[in-house]
């Protein structure tokens, strides 16, 4: 199959997934217990207000028709005001996704860097005690919770020790040091959670890797060890385990709610998050529908990227 | 393994000797899961977590949820073994009682989810065609809300509580688990005994179940236990943040929620239920593991 129709292809299959998670978040409000009007207003509302609402979100309207106005409205990027904040949805969301992926990229980086040397020795030295304390640190990155670390951070090294914020944000271009200090717990506790399922993955693709016919024919011709992985496997053990990582990337951003609650830190999850419990649920609605969106797409684009990288991959 | 798997055509021992073939296969299994040191260590740590949630009211030396106003934030003592927090309520008895949440979801979401797996990825996958097509849709769209955003999204419409959290936790792990039930399914389809079942000429559904699906249930078993230690975990978070059983209930992660107040005068009220959590979930992970290793050593690589 060439790129161009695997492409198209792919595109294809993004539509009917999209439509279908279109209709479920929409889906969010008809589905609550009671009236969708209600649960828009405070029981106060006179019945002018309850007329506007009505109005606004078209409740008078068949629901098929409602859907239609919701997504073609969506579309152009209106996704309706915050009930307790009053503002666009969307501006709700342009500030708050910004810092929730600098938080993903800092978890990320902090995995990648303990996890990727941690499998790699793993999967070289293995059977030996670096294998089994790098297994031993990735069941144990499985098995914590992560909220209970965010606590036990918070509590020792910021309260105790002093050393970092405890809670809050700093907009990088305010004051750069301040966000890096702010982000450095968060982001910790975030990569620790990561380092369990990436350590594994590293260290069995790098296994799967070093059994491979070519790595013996370079070891019958003489080749050192530490040659073999330093050309060859590490080189393409990388493809997958990279490819894994970027996907996790994306889940990541539905996955900081816990952590940005803990640390206060105003991200998108922390946003549906307070929203869900004052029962705000335009962004509930708007911020869920982005995040998936989000996800689909670079979904799409490591597929893509993978298959540019690695043509013998024959994805259905 | 070849031993394990199944005796395919003509052989129909009826429902007592499938019983008692599921015993023997049962029997075995722990045999061979016993020598496996990790799984061993899994199981002891897993059976005491359930000893505990049974056996919660003797355990337990106070109320768990009524408190003792006369001694809040009290230190261990003889009376109160790990002490009591800012109501008063004994920290020991509540995590005791704490542990038949983890219990009761571990005996819930697993087999929902298995079942959910059979139903919606074995069948529609066994038969092919449109059903089959339409649920993969369905699976991708639900697999398209990352990461915690989809139980957020559930709960948001089921509303808070222990039940709604349980009910959120099956299905918002249910599509992974039907991809994989198919995927599973649609290999075995193609192994020569199911063609060679059709071609005397027996019944779909009683290839698919009498044949197909117990041979995909070890994998099957191995991956929902290896889910339910990260399972165990979104349970507590979602406690935690609130959305899970209300307060007073004796629930670990509802209990770091109210520590996070006492961090400054008694950290120690917000270790414990960390760690009941964490010893929980190593438990059963090793036990995952330990399964996979015994059942399905395939699994391992990938």
């Amino acid at each position: 199959m060439s790129l161009r129709l695997f492409i198209l292809r792919r595109l294809l299959y993004m539509l009917p997934t999209m439509i279908l998670v279109s209709i479920a978040v929409f889906s969010i409000l008809q589905l609550i217990p009671g009236n969708p009007v209600d649960a828009l207003l405070s029981i106060t509302a006179d019945e002018e207000t309850r007329k506007a609402t009505i109005k606004e979100f078209g409740f008078d309207l068949p629901l098929p028709l409602q859907y239609v106005r919701w997504v073609s409205r969506a579309v152009r990027g209106d996704l309706g005001r915050s009930i307790l904040l009053t503002k666009p949805v969307s501006t709700i969301i342009g500030e708050c996704l910004p810092r929730t992926i600098y938080l993903a990229v800092g978890g990320m980086f902090i995995a990648v860097c303990l996890s990727f040397p941690l499998g790699i020795f793993a999967a070289v030295k293995r059977k030996t005690w670096v294998d089994y304390s790098a297994q031993v640190t990735a069941l144990v990155g499985l098995s914590l919770p992560a909220f209970w670390v965010a606590l036990m951070l918070m509590l020792f090294i910021g309260l105790k020790l002093g050393w970092l914020p405890v809670v809050g944000y700093t907009a990088p271009t305010q004051n750069f040091l301040g966000f890096l200090h702010h982000l450095i717990l968060p982001a910790f506790t975030l990569g620790l959670e990561l380092i369990g399922v990436q350590t594994r993955m590293t260290r069995s693709t790098m296994i799967e890797e070093l059994n491979k016919d070519y790595v013996q024919t370079h070891r019958s011709q003489g080749l050192s060890e530490r040659r073999i992985v330093g050309i060859f496997t590490l080189k393409n053990a990388m493809i997958p385990t990279l490819t894994i990582v970027s996907l996790r990337f994306a889940a990541l951003l539905g996955g900081t709610a816990v952590i940005e609650s803990i640390f206060a830190y105003p991200g998108i999850g922390q946003m549906i998050l307070s929203a869900i419990r004052t029962k705000d649920y335009p962004v509930v609605q708007g911020g869920v529908l982005i995040l998936s969106f989000t996800f689909i797409f670079i979904n799409l684009v490591v597929d893509i990227l993978y298959k540019w990288l690695d043509p013998r991959i024959k994805l259905e | 393994m070849s031993a394990a798997k199944n005796i395919p055509l003509l052989d129909d021992p009826g429902w007592k000797g499938s019983v008692a073939r599921f015993a023997h296969r049962f029997g075995m299994g722990l045999v061979r899961l016993s020598e496996s040191r990790i799984a061993l260590v899994g199981l002891i740590i897993t059976v005491i977590v359930v000893l505990i949630a049974i056996f919660a009211p003797v355990l337990a030396t106070h109320n768990p949820i009524k408190g003792d106003y006369s001694s809040t934030i009290a230190p261990p003592s003889r009376q109160h073994l790990l002490g009591t927090d800012n109501l008063g309520r004994d920290i020991w008895s509540r995590l005791v009682y704490g542990a038949r949440n983890a219990v009761l979801v571990g005996i819930t979401v697993v087999p929902a989810g298995m079942l959910m797996g059979i139903f919606l990825g074995a069948i529609p996958g066994f038969y092919g065609g449109r059903l089959d097509n339409l649920m993969m849709r369905f699976v991708d769209a639900w697999l398209a809300f990352p990461g915690l955003i989809l139980f957020l999204a559930l709960l948001a419409v089921l509303g808070q509580g222990l039940w709604q959290t349980i009910v959120a936790l099956i299905l918002g792990g249910t599509p992974g688990l039907v991809r994989l039930t198919r995927g599973l399914v649609l290999a075995e389809r193609e192994r020569d005994y199911v063609k060679a079942a059709r071609l005397l000429g027996e019944r779909n559904w009683r290839i698919l179940f009498r044949q197909v699906i117990p041979n995909v249930s070890s994998p099957l078993i191995v991956v929902a236990t290896i889910r339910l230690g990260g399972t165990l975990l979104l349970f507590a978070a979602l406690t935690f943040l609130g959305l899970g059983p209300p307060p007073p209930a004796p629930s670990w992660g509802l209990m770091l929620n109210e520590a996070r107040n006492l961090m400054e005068t008694a950290p120690m009220v917000a270790v414990y239920p960390g760690l009941a959590i964490f010893i929980t979930v190593l438990g059963v992970n090793l036990l995952g593991d330990g399964l996979r290793d015994v059942l399905d050593p395939r699994l391992a690589e990938k």
